[in-house]
């Protein structure tokens, strides 16, 4: 086995940028994946598909609709916007850490208001895979709720959780300089929200959802 | 050469979701003159129109329908009152010039005289009851085709607007009564809405708050 000079110049960067990125992603001492485990995700395995009733205010515009929302594989959810005529203002495809938009009205097809749309999605079907650090800031004690911090590559996000059942109630983004993303949910006798309340300051835009079936 | 091919499959990949629903059992009216005189005379004598509708938002990929029900009424020349009664409760009134939109948490008013976008939501929507969408050669251009019990008007938008969301929207006209019985819309998703028209009442009186925001 034969390197010349010159290729091992080229591979010097690589190699360092890879111990590196190791370095940077690796958890931190008594982390254990099992925390985020703790939590119940509100649309969890055996969850297949739910219509939810739609109420958009994004600036000073105002939408309504019906929201479909579809697990299609254990990776990967649908979610289609569309209104009451039958219109589609979004269709997206929502994977762990990725998301595609599959179609969408031409109006809302900006890049800001999509990303942000992608990762409250995001937030909401799956636990976020790239955690590396978690605490917990709040603990039961003889209150109802408890909160962990979780920091990932998403970000900073707070996530509460109701003490017993371990349901997600909330999840808070933890930001300095920037309005908190808010998503909660309240939950009925389906296994499932009955509501989502997701608020994103930033970008002024609030989304309600209401359960209608999910049969 | 290459090149060319590619960009030929991707025109024809991007044509294909409006291809797909083509109409089984219909074929090109051979005098389109005196179809034009039925529809346009059928609309003279036609001053009311009461009906049910059923709604269905087809999405082939995800293999999902959602349907909606409602009651619709239309008072010659543009008084309309399309009402969806469920999964939820929205409203559309068009009555002299005003269009009010009603969903279960905000009513809004517009004037579709002082809005280019209202003002042609309410010529494609009257103009869709009426049956004379067709007629209107500025946003659509139509071909026209018959089976035994319907006429068939196939349109396809012109406005660049419609175009960027709209393959195509399809009129189904009954012999009997030369009135809508069906309307599909072709959205450039693949998605498609099918609202079927269902126990119609011709020219029977109509209250006037019918077409009121209080009723």
């Amino acid at each position: 086995m034969t390197f010349s000079v010159a290729k091992n110049k080229i591979h010097i960067p690589g190699i360092l940028f890879f111990l590196l990125a190791t370095v940077v992603n690796a958890q931190q001492p008594g982390f254990t994946f099992q925390q985020a485990e703790r939590w119940r995700v509100p649309f969890s395995s055996g969850f297949e598909k739910a219509l939810y009733k739609s109420s958009m205010d994004i600036g000073k515009n105002h939408l309504s609709g019906i929201l479909l929302t579809k697990r299609m594989n254990d990776s990967t959810f649908r979610v289609v916007f569309a209104n009451e005529v039958g219109m589609t203002y979004f269709d997206l495809e929502i994977r762990k850490t990725s998301a595609e938009v599959k179609s969408v009205f031409p109006a809302m097809d900006r890049k800001s208001f999509l990303s942000v749309l992608e990762q409250d999605f995001r937030m909401i079907f799956f636990r976020d895979p790239t955690i590396w650090k978690m605490k917990t800031t709040k603990d039961c004690g003889n209150d109802s709720t408890m909160i962990y911090q979780a920091q990932s590559q998403f970000g900073i996000w707070n996530y509460t959780l109701r003490c017993g059942s371990l349901d997600l109630l909330e999840i808070t983004s933890s930001r300095k300089y920037f309005q908190k993303t808010n998503i909660r949910f309240l939950y009925g006798d389906t296994g499932i929200p009955a509501e989502i309340f997701i608020l994103n300051p930033n970008i002024r835009h609030t989304f309600h959802l209401t359960l209608l079936s999910n049969q | 050469m290459k090149n060319n091919c590619f960009s030929i499959l991707l025109l024809l990949l991007t044509l294909l979701p409006c291809s797909l629903n083509a109409q089984a059992g219909f074929s090109p009216i051979k005098d389109a003159g005196s179809f034009r005189q039925k529809v346009a005379s059928a609309s003279r004598t036609t001053q009311t129109i009461e009906s049910s509708f059923v709604q269905e938002k087809i999405m082939d990929v995800l293999s999902e329908k959602i349907t909606s029900r409602g009651k619709f009424y239309f008072r010659k020349e543009n008084d309309l009152r399309w009402e969806y009664t469920s999964p939820v409760k929205y409203l559309i009134i068009i009555h002299n010039g005003n269009i009010l939109i009603r969903d279960e948490s905000k009513e809004s008013h517009f004037d579709a005289r002082s809005n280019k976008l209202f003002s042609e939501i309410n010529a494609i929507i009257v103009g869709s009851v009426k049956g004379t969408l067709f007629e209107d050669k500025t946003r659509f251009s139509s071909a026209f085709f018959e089976n035994v019990s319907r006429y068939l008007v196939k349109m396809k938008p012109i406005s660049s607007n419609l175009k960027a969301t709209l393959c195509e929207i399809r009129l189904y006209i009954d012999k009997k009564d030369m009135t809508v019985s069906e309307i599909e819309m072709q959205e450039i998703s693949g998605d498609m809405t099918r609202i079927v028209f269902q126990s119609k009442k011709i020219n029977t009186p109509l209250p006037n708050d019918i077409f009121s925001s209080k009723k």
